[in-house]
């Protein structure tokens, strides 16, 4: 099979990762394609995973025009290499474009990671809508799927991002100091509330990382939040340093819900600073839902760590999901 | 209440057919005010057709379509008009008509900004696994209030888990169109016309991709459309696809020369409305032509193995033929030698639909007002 795979943000990418890997193990001709916002292009050869042979810069200020730019960007691909399969993930505005420009041209579209949207999230449930083939992490996707009567076209497939993210080696060094972490790269970028979390950060008198790709750093600089000592606003980590820093971390605070699940395999406390998009996690007491707020963020950061551990059991996966996906394909 | 501000959003010849009922029906209720959005090619031909002013269409409030580019080109304009939109006008409630690839970018992009968006002729799925992932199941999806055309419509969007108070049975607006236009389009006597007889002819309507854009499948189309004109005079509407796909195979020549087959330009509303009730068959695959049919109690033949009007089929005045032209011809010469009993219609198509689609606006304004 021809199958093209189009991945938009950090976490789109680790998640299909694994697949890509599994793909490429057996005997189908596999294109990554990969869209990102602009700046994010460079750290894409550093990390440990599928290179993609064909790569778009977004620098569109707003939905609209970004998913128009994949749209425009894709469909000619499409048309030029007919794959059998587009496969995609999550609900990006890559994801979305992609999966248009699939719809245009008449190419079947499968979506990793399929029905894990909240209720809210509209356009992960358009693009379940839109696959023939639907891949979901655990069994509480599939009932989600079944609800909206789609199940016949689900496999559970794990949680590749599972996978990837235990799969990335211990870390070189171990820590003298506890440290922390921040990584914003999605709607707490635009919130005014944005000063509150580095001050929250400097509050908490440990060290802070903050990787920051050239759009995070610009909104930094665009809301004046100064340095300060036990900051470090750092360029972007590849994946597997990533993973290692979160592993080490004594928090990790993020608008990603991604790095908020990877949290949760490397049994590290996340602050969300947005939903999970997955109940189970906030349950857990690892994932811990918070405001934009300088006290809210103090209090959780300083709260103990769960005792029960994550239930890796449950998600890990190290090449089975992906290989699941391989099979069920 | 405060006044309801709604955009109605339409891109092609079906779907301002649609908005025109709808477009009145909220002109004329103080509850609100619509903005007639137009989303397709070439808006200044348009607003100067038959088509617009048979159809009583205000001119658009707002240009969002373009004309020029690749498909994809043409629907990112779209997409960025229909967020300018929903951004800077803020309307209260987004009406999409119609399930195009057009319509799917408006409702994805406005999916999760605050107007209600909502999708009239909702729930239109073809049995089989190709409806689930259809254009118009992917619209459904994104809206946030759902209006079913019919019965089928409306206990599938149940079924895929829409909840009882986002979805609402109102009736094809092509109902209320049709009934609105009716009169003048008897008057018209269209089919007098062109020189063909009341329910002595039948109408043939084809436009689908799959039919139109396949040189085996369009072969199969004329032979059936030649083997119907020996029992009765056929007419057939000539769109600008189809003649070219008749040139460029070199098939026009078939359409042309067969002694009862008679080319008819295609026209306004209400010239269209006149041939289409004077018909004694329609021969078609296309959906509106199947409900519009069905509702002026002229038996329809489907050229295609399924269809998303299941309604039309169940009612009894719709049979898919395909292209087996047996099966076509069989059911022509029944027609042909048999009245035609024009059986009961499905329920609410009774041209209410866009009375019902704006009840149920004021309903979820006031349970958003509650909230």
């Amino acid at each position: 099979m021809k199958i093209l795979c189009v991945a938009g943000s950090r976490g789109e990418r680790a998640k299909l990762s694994p697949v890509i890997a599994s793909l490429e193990g057996g005997e189908h001709e596999v294109t990554c394609a990969q869209a990102s916002r602009q700046g994010a292009v460079p750290t894409w050869d550093r990390d440990a995973m599928p290179v993609a042979g064909l790569g778009l810069e977004i620098s569109e200020a707003t939905p609209a025009l970004r998913i128009g730019a994949v749209l425009r960007w894709l469909e000619p691909l499409l048309q030029e290499n007919r794959p059998d399969l587009l496969l995609i993930c999550g609900a990006s505005d890559a994801a979305v474009g992609s999966a248009l420009a699939a719809s245009l041209v008449g190419v079947p579209l499968a979506h990793l990671d399929a029905g894990i949207a909240a209720s809210s999230s509209t356009r992960a449930g358009v693009l379940d809508q839109a696959s023939v083939f639907l891949l979901a992490p655990h069994q509480a996707a599939v009932q989600r799927l079944a609800q909206r009567g789609m199940e016949d076209s689900a496999l559970v497939c794990g949680d590749t991002l599972a996978d990837a993210a235990l799969d990335q080696g211990a870390p070189p060094v171990a820590p003298s100091e506890p440290f922390c972490m921040c990584y914003l790269a999605g709607p707490a970028l635009e919130s005014p509330a944005l000063p509150a979390i580095f001050k929250a950060l400097a509050r908490t008198g440990m060290g802070a990382l903050v990787p920051a790709a050239q759009y995070a750093a610009s909104r930094f600089e665009a809301a004046r939040i100064g340095p300060a000592d036990n900051i470090r606003v750092i360029d972007p980590l590849d994946y597997a340093a990533m993973q290692q820093a979160v592993a080490q971390a004594h928090f990790v605070m993020t608008d990603s819900a991604t790095l908020q699940r990877e949290c949760y395999f490397h049994a590290t406390v996340a602050l969300a600073l947005t939903s999970a998009d997955s109940s189970e996690l906030e349950r857990s007491g690892w994932v811990r839902p918070v405001a934009i707020d300088e006290e809210s963020i103090l209090a959780a950061a300083l709260a103990p760590a769960p005792e029960q551990p994550p239930q890796l059991d449950v998600h890990r996966g190290a090449g089975e999901r992906a290989a699941r996906f391989v099979t069920g394909l | 209440m405060s006044v309801m501000r709604v955009a109605v959003i339409a891109a092609e010849r079906a779907g301002f057919v649609r908005a025109a009922p709808l477009m009145a029906e909220l002109t004329a209720r103080p509850e609100f005010q619509p903005q007639f959005i137009f989303a397709g090619e070439d808006y200044v031909a348009h607003a100067s057709s038959e088509l617009f002013r048979d159809l009583g269409l205000p001119y658009a409030d707002m240009v969002i379509g373009a004309s020029e580019g690749t498909v994809a080109q043409r629907l990112g304009k779209v997409m960025v008009g229909c967020e300018r939109l929903a951004t800077t006008r803020e309307p209260d409630a987004i009406i999409i008509v119609g399930s195009s690839h057009v319509m799917l970018g408006c409702a994805v992009v406005c999916s999760g900004l605050n107007p209600t968006l909502t999708h009239v002729d909702a729930g239109l799925r073809a049995p089989g696994p190709t409806g689930r992932t259809s254009v118009a199941a992917q619209i459904d999806r994104a809206c946030d209030l759902l209006m079913a055309a019919s019965e089928q419509a409306y206990d599938g969007l149940v079924d895929g888990g829409a909840l009882e108070d986002t979805a609402a049975l109102t009736g094809p607006l092509v109902c209320d169109a049709a009934a609105h236009c009716l009169d003048a389009a008897r008057s018209e006597g269209a089919a007098a016309g062109a020189g063909l007889g009341h329910k002595r002819y039948a109408l043939a309507i084809v436009e689908a991709p799959e039919n139109v854009e396949h040189l085996a499948n369009l072969r199969k189309v004329m032979d059936l459309l030649a083997a119907a004109q020996e029992h009765l005079p056929v007419a057939l509407v000539m769109y600008p696809r189809l003649a070219r796909r008749l040139a460029n195979w070199e098939l026009s020549e078939t359409a042309t020369t067969l002694p009862q087959l008679r080319v008819v330009e295609p026209a306004g509303y209400i010239t269209y409305l006149s041939l289409l009730d004077s018909a004694r068959i329609v021969i078609t695959d296309i959906g509106g032509v199947q409900d519009e049919a069905t509702f002026l109690g002229v038996p329809c033949l489907t050229l295609a193995e399924s269809t998303d009007r299941v309604a039309t089929v169940e009612s009894g005045g719709n049979l898919l033929v395909g292209l087996d032209i047996a099966l076509a011809l069989q059911a022509v010469e029944a027609l042909v030698t048999n009245e035609y009993a024009h059986p009961p219609l499905p329920r609410a198509w009774d041209g209410g639909a866009s009375e019902r689609i704006a009840d149920a606006l004021i309903r979820v304004a006031a349970r958003r007002g509650e909230a």
